[in-house]
């Protein structure tokens, strides 16, 4: 499913069974029944028989204690089925977060039993950091945790968060003693304080989610225990009057076929009784965060998970996520009266100490389309670096200064100087900011010489991806701070519906708020500080591992790739978890057509032999046309079980194809399914009884 | 026994049947929208003022908005006090012999729209208590129907409300601007066709034998039964119901009163599709209803159609069909049809003997009740039981497309699911738990008019038709014992406010909710896919849950009858 799963096998070994198998019966405590009013039925059910089956014997009713004891023990096997398959996927499960676990652990801490003293220190596991634990961290090494500086001073490594490659200094007192788990020092060493429990949390409420007992049921889940509950309620009901009916029934006929027994209406009920899907609901819960855990997303909450299938508009960065990091060089552009060699060398030579991937771009389209290669540095140049004050970097060589930077800002440098902007140039500018690029001016003093057309360039595949977010009903909105002419330019190339430009962490808030008031459910992937307010108003969000601490907080998902495409996953995982249980459901109400056909027969044909004409499968013998029954009943948990941990398949084929596809195969083939397997189940039985008889 | 066996007279009149009703309810449905929108009417320059010496004689404020409590309250404050004043009224009446389990069990019984009737009305009742008492109950219980309906469908299409409009407003609507005018002037019809309207002494005459006597009943006849076929009431003037020839006395009439069963109903998905401005999910409603309503119509019609094979064996001409029980006017087809059509909406009125039907055509009249009178169903009611299946449907539909389940944008919690399993549990508790009580009792035994699987018809027939609040009788059962009277009284309360109360509830769940707007990941509910899957749930959850009673009633007395008659 996900290139990036956890490497633990998930190959079928019988040694997995024995723990499952072990739990399941340790889960025949009424406690845990009652957890499942559906399949508490049969529990109380599986009692009652067997206490009928005693009395029989008791009795010495040897014909009534066979078939009884039989019933009572397919009973017992249908809740040690369910039990199974909580336990199985709870198993799995476990796994898979042990396996999280691991790979947490991989980056070690030098924990310090006294921050004072450096040498001391104990290598342990990241995983295991606490809140104000105190680690140490030397040149090389990985931050294991979010935390504080408190003593010494290091350039470190942020671009995994950044994506700014140039190294930054985190060092203790001031407002630069913030460091982010997962960054690297690249020199000197840092002392540092953990301020959070390193993830932790997230990984102990996912592992919560996997296990039975303490997992919070989602509301759609609770919706449908409620609907499973009031039909066995109904089915309770018209089995139970079924006795006095048939006491009627065989008073007023004279008929000397005994009333209906207790033992083949406990029958009756527990086949009618939606126990496929009831046996099965906590194991699809489970198998769904396994699957979430395998595509390496770490959820606080089922909800948000289910909610992911719900979402109408996801909302995007556009950097990093719609397009590349970075903006690449494309064209230059000179000025009137400018040769464009001219411009592509003032360019380069601007560059020459701009590491950043726009400055490098330039560099590389002037080797490329002029054959430019870039002179080395000299002593006398002095280099300006760009600032976000300014917005404007470049060099000084001698009496020459050369510029680049953001149209209105060299265009104020050169109005200073007292020179003018020509008005081609000024279109040129226009035509390069309405095409979704960003212009950047070269001037040489007051002089302008030209622009270069940055280009933010469109991920591959992001087309194709959004497109299927369409097709699941999901409009996508691309968030970026450029000016609107530019965002729209870039929308259409990638073919996002709608965009919010010059964002602020206010306006992709209030956008937010709006979609919601229009009843909409929105998702935001984000990963930023700036990004908090909005994550913790989406319905959905999911933060980058590498994001910081404060968006994962606010998000109520991690996704540990840091692919913020990621989302679509989530969203196929949320649908799938909600079409597993509707599609059981389907299949489970489906299968009573069959068992009516079976049971109703037997019940009724003693007392009418005309009923026999509703045998239409030809079962054998009333006795085990019951058995037959509620075996198939019992064994469907079981067969279930690869349906319900790998989920329904689903694809962005549309509502209505989506739904007529698991009729067909749940709702169609929950009615034929059975009548197939009851008839196969009694003849198997008609034979070993055949073979009883002859022996 | 095929479809095409039936006389291509039945089909010419089954077309026109519903040729009308398509073509009729359309305006009727519009014109309803209209008025319970406050839009101006034709009819509001005459009501208006009627209307506001109401409002000021209740002083009421029509335009106070309610909640779904307070608009609850005041639906079962005016019935109670309805329903007491009629049982006070009943019990001090000048005829004599009514008893107080009858009376409670009359007032039940009008007051929940059901008009089950376990007395013979000419003899038990005055002409004053069925004007004043009955045909009062008669407006007032279809139009309490019809407001529960109107302050549902206000709950499907508010956004984020709290409130469900004015329960007295509508109330006061649904009386002036749609039962009082549709009665009056098909009252006047009726007349044409020679019902009675009178408030002249019985007629006493003398038949073929001079020394005898025979009195014969009359009265205001005409308006009764106007809005007892309008209102989906059903209870007649006479014992015998729409079989009476003072009641119904031509074919026309009694084809014009089948109209008049099913055109409010019918009209009430065109009012929900323009008051929700979802005209297509009014059209799928229409779709589902009339999936149920016209083949089990057609396989009844099939079973009437042939004659009883016992009666057969004795040499009675089976050409007729089954006559057994049946008016020579009705016919066969005006009365199987018209025993369907009753069922199916919760009228319940009967121009034949149910319990001479075939089995399998008794069997038809009882399944439709079991639908939880949702197939057109009672006036107001049918539709928002009709509305609790949509529910189920679009639960297990949502979950299978992947989406939180939605009906119209909003989203079906799990308060919703509460109250749709309440509305589907009521009904069927108070059926198959009274009926288990009954034939568990000597009481409810006695009551069983015949042996074996029939007399255990009668009985389930009884206890759903209470339940359901449907009215219609199988005949057969003797049920003016105090136990019937009581245990079908209770059953028809419950089954009446019990359920109302529930869809009160949900109407004030799903105003408060914020619609969403549809996208492609929305589950269409308007097309042929949804509208067969919820054919297919109502069939299955209704089918499912009586199966085993029905086995034992009609189910077995139809092998009964086919043993006996050697068809096997």
């Amino acid at each position: 499913m996900n290139k990036s799963a956890p490497m633990t096998s998930l190959r079928f070994s019988p040694q997995d069974l024995i723990a499952p198998i072990k739990l399941a019966l340790l889960r025949l405590s009424p406690l845990h029944q009652i957890r499942n009013p559906v399949m508490f039925v049969v529990y109380v059910s599986a009692i009652l028989t067997l206490i009928d089956a005693l009395t029989a014997f008791r009795n010495t009713e040897h014909s009534t204690f066979g078939f009884t004891l039989v019933v009572s023990l397919i009973l017992w096997f249908t809740v040690l089925f369910a039990n199974f398959a909580e336990s199985y996927a709870e198993g799995r499960g476990k796994a898979q977060a042990a396996s999280l676990r691991q790979a947490r652990s991989d980056i070690m801490a030098q924990k310090l039993e006294d921050p004072a003293n450096k040498q001391l220190y104990q290598v342990v596991p990241a995983s295991t950091l606490r809140q104000d634990d105190c680690v140490y961290v030397s040149a090389g090494q990985f931050i294991p945790a979010d935390g504080q500086v408190i003593e010494g001073a290091a350039s470190v490594d942020e671009s995994a968060i950044t994506g700014e490659s140039a190294p930054v200094i985190r060092e203790s007192g001031g407002d630069r003693d913030a460091v982010t788990g997962g960054t690297r020092v690249l020199s000197d060493w840092l002392v540092i304080k953990v301020m959070a429990n390193a993830g932790e949390s997230y990984l102990d409420k996912m592992i919560a989610m996997v296990e039975g007992a303490k997992r919070q049921k989602t509301p759609n889940e609770i919706a449908l225990g409620l609907l499973l509950a009031a039909m066995t309620l109904i089915f309770l009901l018209s089995c139970a009057t079924l006795l006095p009916f048939s006491l009627y029934n065989v008073r007023q006929t004279l008929s000397a076929a005994p009333p209906v027994s207790l033992t083949v209406l406990i029958a009756l009920l527990v086949c009618l009784a939606p126990t496929t899907i009831s046996g099965l609901l906590s194991a699809i819960g489970i198998a769904g965060m396994n699957r979430l855990m395998q595509a390496n997303v770490i959820a606080t909450s089922g909800r948000a998970v289910e909610a992911a299938g719900d979402i109408n508009v996801l909302l995007l960065d556009k950097t990093g996520t719609i397009t590349l990091g970075n903006r690449q060089a494309v064209a230059f552009f000179a000025a009137e009266g400018v040769a464009p060699i001219q411009l592509v060398k003032a360019a380069l030579l601007s560059s020459l100490a701009d590491e950043t991937p726009e400055g490098r771009s330039i560099i590389e389209l002037a080797r490329m389309s002029y054959g430019q290669t870039p002179p080395s540095k000299a002593d006398d140049m002095i280099f300006i670096p760009f600032s976000a004050d300014t917005r404007i970097s470049g060099v000084t060589q001698g009496d020459r200064t050369i510029l680049k930077g953001a149209g209105d800002a060299i265009e104020a440098h050169i109005l200073k100087e007292g020179g003018t902007v020509p008005p081609s140039l000024r279109g040129q500018i226009e035509t390069i900011a309405r095409q979704g690029g960003t212009p950047l001016m070269v001037a040489q003093g007051a002089r302008a010489l030209g622009v270069i057309h940055l280009k933010d360039i469109v991920k591959k595949g992001i087309k194709e991806r959004l497109a299927s977010l369409r097709a699941m009903g999901i409009k996508s909105v691309m968030v970026t701070g450029d000016n609107p002419l530019t965002a729209a330019a870039i929308a259409a190339e990638a073919g996002v519906d709608d965009f919010i430009a010059q964002a602020t962490p206010e306006t992709k808030l209030t956008y937010i708020r709006k979609r919601q008031e229009g009843g909409e459910m929105v998702a935001m992937v984000g990963d930023g500080t700036n990004d908090a307010p909005a994550l913790a108003q989406a319905d959905v969000a999911v933060a980058m591992n590498s994001g910081t601490q404060a968006a994962k907080e606010a998000a109520n998902m991690v996704d540990r790739d840091s692919d913020p495409t990621k989302l679509i996953e989530v969203v196929e995982i949320g649908k799938q978890l909600l079409m597993t249980r509707g599609s059981l459901t389907t299949f489970s109400l489906a299968n009573d057509i069959a068992k009516y056909f079976a049971i109703i027969p037997a019940v009724f044909m003693a007392a009418y032999p005309a009923f026999g004409g509703l045998n239409i499968m030809g079962l054998a013998t009333p006795h085990s046309a019951i058995l037959s029954a509620l075996l198939f009943n019992a064994l469907i948990i079981i067969a279930l079980i690869p349906v319900a941990m790998r989920g329904v398949a689903y694809r962005p084929i549309g509502a209505g194809q989506l739904l007529r596809r698991n009729l067909l195969i749940y709702g169609l083939g929950g009615m034929i399914a059975p009548f197939i397997g009851i008839k196969l189940i009694d003849m198997a039985i008609a034979l070993i009884m055949n073979g009883v008889a002859h022996v | 026994m095929s479809f095409l066996s039936l006389p291509f007279a039945w089909w010419a009149q089954l077309a026109l049947f519903f040729v009308i009703l398509l073509v009729a309810m359309r305006p009727f449905g519009l014109y309803m929208a209209r008025v319970f929108s406050g839009e101006r009417t034709f009819l509001t320059p005459l009501m208006q003022p009627i209307e506001n010496v109401l409002y000021k004689l209740g002083r009421i404020d029509p335009h106070e908005e309610m909640d779904w409590k307070t608009y609850t309250v005041s639906v079962l404050m005016f019935s109670i006090i309805g329903g007491l004043a009629l049982f006070l009224f009943l019990l001090y009446q000048p005829f004599p012999d009514i008893s107080a389990d009858l009376a409670l069990n009359i007032a039940a019984s009008f007051v929940t729209n059901t008009n089950w009737q376990s007395y013979a009305p000419e003899t038990t009742l005055t002409t004053t208590s069925q004007m004043i008492g009955l045909a009062v109950q008669n407006f007032l219980s279809a139009a309490v129907g019809f407001a529960v309906l109107i302050a549902f469908l206000r709950g499907l299409a508010r956004d984020s409300s709290k409130t469900l409009g004015n329960f007295w407003s509508d109330l006061v609507k649904g009386v002036l601007y749609l039962l009082l005018p549709l009665s009056f002037f098909f009252a006047l019809f009726l007349v044409t066709q020679g019902v009675v309207q009178t408030f002249g002494e019985a007629s006493v005459v003398s038949p073929l034998d001079p020394t005898a006597s025979q009195i014969i009943a009359t009265g205001p006849v005409a308006s009764q039964v106007a809005i007892k076929q309008l209102g989906t009431n059903g209870g007649g003037f006479f014992t015998v119901n729409a079989a009476h020839p003072f009641e119904n006395p031509t074919p026309l009439s009694s084809f014009f009163q089948m109209l008049a069963i099913l055109l409010i109903p019918a009209a009430s998905a065109v009012c929900f599709g323009a008051m929700t401005r979802r005209h297509g999910d009014g059209r799928a409603l229409l779709w589902a209803m009339f999936l149920f309503l016209i083949p089990l119509a057609l396989v009844s019609l099939m079973a009437e159609h042939q004659a009883n094979p016992l009666l057969k064996a004795l040499g009675v001409d089976p050409a007729l069909g089954n006559m057994e029980g049946k008016e020579m006017r009705f016919g066969v087809f005006g009365s199987t049809l018209w025993a369907s059509l009753t069922t199916a909406t919760s009228s319940g009125s009967t121009n034949a003997a149910l319990d001479s039907f075939m089995p399998l055509a008794g069997l038809i009249p009882l399944l439709f009740i079991h639908f939880g009178e949702v197939v057109f169903g009672g006036i107001g009611s049918g539709l928002c039981g009709l509305f609790v299946y949509v529910f189920l449907t679009v639960f297990m539909a949502g979950l299978m497309i992947g989406r939180s389940p939605e009906y119209l944008g909003k989203k079906i919690g799990i308060f919703d699911m509460k109250m749709v399993s309440l509305i589907v549990l009521i009904p069927a508790f108070l059926t198959l738990g009274g009926t288990a009580l009954a034939v568990m009792t000597q009481a409810g035994q006695n009551g069983a008019g015949n042996p074996a699987e029939q007399g255990f018809s009668e009985i389930l027939y009884a206890l759903s038709s209470a339940s359901h609040n449907n009215g219609s009788a199988f005949g057969g059962i003797k049920s003016n014992t105090p136990f019937y009277n009581i245990l079908l009284g209770l059953c028809m309360l419950l089954g009446r406010f019990g359920v109302i109360t529930a869809f009160l509830a949900l109407a004030g769940s799903m105003a408060a909710k914020k619609s969403t707007p549809a996208s492609a990941g929305t589950l269409d509910t308007t097309s042929p896919l949804f509208i067969g899957l919820l054919v297919g749930v109502i069939a299955i959850i209704s089918v499912l849950t009586f199966i085993p009673a029905l086995s034992l009633g009609p189910v077995a007395a139809h092998f009964h009858l086919m043993a006996a008659g050697g068809l096997g």
